[in-house]
Order: structure tokens, then sequence, then C-alpha cells
């Protein structure tokens, strides 16, 4: 596969175009046939219940995890192809691909090792040969946004959870993405800490980044997804703008997740 | 007693013990730098061709007597055609004999840096060998310190091993004082004395710098099950 083949490109082309995919951990399957468009500029929430598959559908995106069969295209570069039974993964496509996609953790992954403002800059000094002095510059705006000035001097360790995650999403941004990919980004955290990783994310949809969202925060979903997917025992249940997926969905299922996870108080 | 002890033979002793602390340091640089392309190479058994001579590397370095890897290096390489000075063979054999165990020293320590790391480097689109000198390493450094160190105590006390391929080191200082006087009592418990002089105090300097990493270490190093950990409402540790 040569690169000009893979960036056959249109303009019209989805950002992150995800076809067929399957994917069966051991003997269970986990994806089952998903097909998937992301646009420039879009929202994209995944929701649904608990092994459905949409942490495993996130990670196949910048190649953490792999795909039995199906193909992942990002930016007009293949990234994984398993459309004829080979499964073919080329690293620089990869490497291409996660330079354009931001990925953002459920349990942070700080680099423990360095402080807040080194986690933000070491990535675009090391990977994308910044300037040392370009990337301090950066990282401190970046923390700065995320509300954090006062604390780009302290290790991980020193931090409390939600403003660890707000540091992550910083160290992510700093690599200048096209699109950002958040992998239940608020799961880890103690409920009164949700609110300002959700303030910062919402706040990064605002700004028109690309974004796809997996979380159980069912009133954030509402309130930022351009559209909703719903996922279900390894597929797309259904999919659509917030207001007719929490208002009409078509799928009884989607009904009883959702009255299963929105409470009273929510709705 | 007194007078032979400090005039004639504690300047030959501390002369013996200048080849012990050089042979330590020569052999430990070896076995830093041979362990860590060791442990590189044996992180991966897909990548066989490196995996598999890594593995007989410390198989066979573990598996046979060190005083006979020290003879290898010193009377049958030159039968090969590679004639080392005493001193060369000594730190070679037991520089590669040290690398052996550091080898899975670290590999224990790169495999108990969180999966985590690893995604999370992958993610930001880092290659390999920027992943391992930037994330994976320096963590991993932490870990290893502590039995590393260890090792570097083991390896001081092991070159006395030196004097059987003749480095005039401080045990063959000391053979040699015995046998020109026969004071073997003296001369041996003055040896293990000066032995212990150095060992002691490294072992002690050790042990202080482990309990200084421990508390400096990252609480999150263990993965929580799925509902995550507490930690957020605690206050900060500095």
């Amino acid at each position: 596969m040569t690169t000009t083949e893979q960036r056959a490109k249109a303009t019209s082309q989805p950002l992150i175009r995800v076809e067929g995919i399957h994917r069966t951990f051991g003997e269970i399957p986990v994806l089952r046939g998903v097909d998937l468009d992301v646009t420039e500029g879009e929202v994209a929430v995944v929701i649904g219940p608990s092994g459905s598959g949409k942490t495993t559908l996130i990670r196949m995106i910048n190649a953490l995890e792999t795909i039995d069969s199906g193909r992942i295209t990002v930016d007009g570069t293949i990234i994984q192809d398993a459309t004829n039974g080979r499964h073919r993964m080329n690293a620089k496509a990869v490497r291409l691909a996660r330079l354009e996609l931001g990925m953002v953790f459920q349990r942070f992954n700080l680099f423990p090792h360095l402080t807040a403002l080194e986690n933000v800059m070491m990535p675009p000094v090391r990977v994308r040969k910044v300037p040392k002095d370009e990337a301090r510059e950066r990282a401190l705006r970046l923390l700065t946004r995320m509300g954090l000035a006062d604390r780009v001097n302290n290790r991980p360790h020193e931090l409390s959870g939600g403003q660890q995650q707000r540091v992550a999403i910083a160290r992510a941004l700093a690599m200048e993405p096209k699109a950002m990919l958040f992998d239940e980004a608020t799961s880890a955290l103690d409920p009164e800490l949700v609110g300002e990783v959700l303030k910062v994310m919402r706040d990064l949809a605002e700004s028109g980044m690309t974004m796809i969202i997996v979380t159980h925060e069912m009133r954030f979903a509402a309130q930022v997804a351009d559209r909703i997917i719903v996922m279900d025992q390894g597929r797309i249940l259904e999919q659509g703008t917030p207001e007719v997926i929490f208002n009409k969905p078509s799928h009884a299922r989607t009904e009883e997740f959702l009255r299963a996870v929105i409470s009273p108080a929510e709705a | 007693m007194t007078l032979d002890l400090t005039k004639e033979w504690l300047p030959r002793l501390l002369e013996g013990m200048k080849y012990t602390v050089a042979i330590t340091i020569g052999a430990f640089i070896l076995a830093l730098l041979l362990g860590l392309v060791i442990a590189v190479m044996r992180l991966d058994r897909r990548r066989w061709y490196l995996y598999v001579p890594a593995t007989i590397y410390v198989e066979v370095l573990r598996g046979t007597p060190l005083i006979l890897q020290l003879f290898f290096a010193y009377f049958a390489l030159p039968a090969m055609g590679i004639q080392l000075s005493p001193l060369t063979a000594a730190i070679l054999g037991l520089g590669a004999n040290t690398s052996a165990y550091l080898s899975e020293i670290f590999r224990g320590a790169i495999r108990t840096v969180d999966q985590g790391q690893w995604e999370a480097s992958a993610a930001l689109a880092m290659d390999w060998p920027t992943m391992m000198r930037s994330v994976i390493l320096p963590q991993a450094m932490r870990i290893a310190l502590p039995p590393t160190g260890n090792y570097a105590v083991s390896l001081f006390k092991d070159s006395a091993l030196a004097s059987t391929v003749s480095v005039a080191e401080l045990l063959f200082t000391g053979q040699v004082i015995g046998s020109e006087t026969f004071r073997y009592m003296e001369i041996y418990a003055l040896i293990g004395l000066l032995y212990l002089a150095v060992s002691y105090p490294t072992s002690l300097l050790l042990r202080r710098l482990e309990t200084h990493l421990e508390l400096s270490r990252p609480r999150s190093r263990k993965k929580p099950s799925v509902p995550a950990p507490v930690e957020a409402e605690k206050e900060p540790v500095s």
C-alpha cells in the first residue's frame, strides 16, 4: 500500500470514517458491524450500556485496538484495513493519524515523573519537534485555559482527579490535533469533580473542535452533541440529534437504556 | 603487629583496594549498559531475532559458575586469539555476569510501568525510542534502583574472584602478604574489615535512598478496578 493510494482524498470526505468493523475478544463478539462517519467540526457522542463496545470502538480509531474486519480511515489515510480477511496496519499511517487525534483516557494516564507543565510540553517537543520556548508558551496558555495556571509545577499525584484530567486534555490539545477522542473522561472522577472537566469539554466543543465522546453523562451529551450515537451489543442501535434520541427514540432498547440512566432530577 | 599493619600492610592493601574499586566500577558500568540492551531485547517475544539471542545470553551467564566465566575470559579466550589483561578479563567476566541479572531487574521494572503509560505515549504519536526514553525508562529506573544498588554491593564483594585471574586487588594482595608473613588470621580479618568499610555504608545509603523513592512515588501506580480511586478528596501530598 502506498501513501498516494492512502491519500486519495476528496474534499467532502469525513475526517474519521469507520466501515464495517467487527471485533471479537476470544469468544466474545465486542463489535458486530459498525459504520460511522464523523465530519470536521462535528461533536459525536456515543452512549450505550456497559459492554456495548463504545470504548473498543473509540480505541480502534487511533489504533490502540486492532480490528478483525472492516476499515478505519482518518483524514483520508487508511490506518487499519481488514476488508479482505488480512489485517493490515501501516505504522507510518498510524503515527500520522495519531498526530491528528488527541485522546483523553478514563484514567488520565499523565506521566507521573513530570510536572503538569512538562506533561503538556514534552510531547510537542519530542514528537512534533516544536522549539522548547514555543512549547512552553503553548503549554502555559493551555493550562491557563484549563484553569490550572497555579498548578503548572505540580506533579500529577499532587493534583485532584479533575485537575489531572484537565492536564490530560491540555496535553492532548498541545499536539494541535484535528479531532479529540474522549474515552469516558469523567467516569473515574468523584461526582463533585465531574463538572469542571465537562465544562472544559463543553468549551472545546463550542470552539469548533471535532470530537468523539464516549460518556455516561446524559445531560452533558444532550447539551454538546450534534449527533448522539446509541450503541448496544456491538452495534449502532440508532443515531440522531439529541432532540430525537432523547425525546422520541425509535428503539425500545434505547428508551429502556435512557430510562435506566437518566434520574428524574436530570430529566 | 601494629607497626606492620600501618607501615607495611595497609599501604599495600589500599593499593589492592584501588583495583577492587576499579573492577567494581568498570564491571558495573558495563553491566548497566549490557543489562539495559538485553532487557529491551527481551521485551517482546514476537521479535524473536532479538529475544532468542538475548535469552540465551542470560541463561548461559546465570546457569554457569561466575568463576568459570572468569577463567573463560582470561584463560580460554587467548586460545581464540583474544589476549586480555587480567584487569580487562575480570571487568569483562564480572560485568557480563552481572548484566544478566540486571537485565532481569530492568525487564521486570519496565513491565511494571502502567499499561496506561504505553497507551498514552502511543496515542501521542510517539515512536518507540521516544516512548522508551521519555516515558517508560524514567519510570522504570525508579523501580529498578533499589535492587540495582544491591547488585552493585554484591559485585563489589564478588570482585574478590578477580584474584583467581591474578589481578592484584584486595584479596590477592592479602594472600601475597599472608604467604610472606604467615599471619593469615590478622591479614584476612583486616581484609574483611576493609570490604565491610565500603559495603556497609553503601548499603545504608541505598536503604535511605530506597525509602526516599518510596515516599515520592506517585500513589496511583496500582491499577484500581473500575470505579476509580477516591484520591481526589485527599489533600495534595508533596
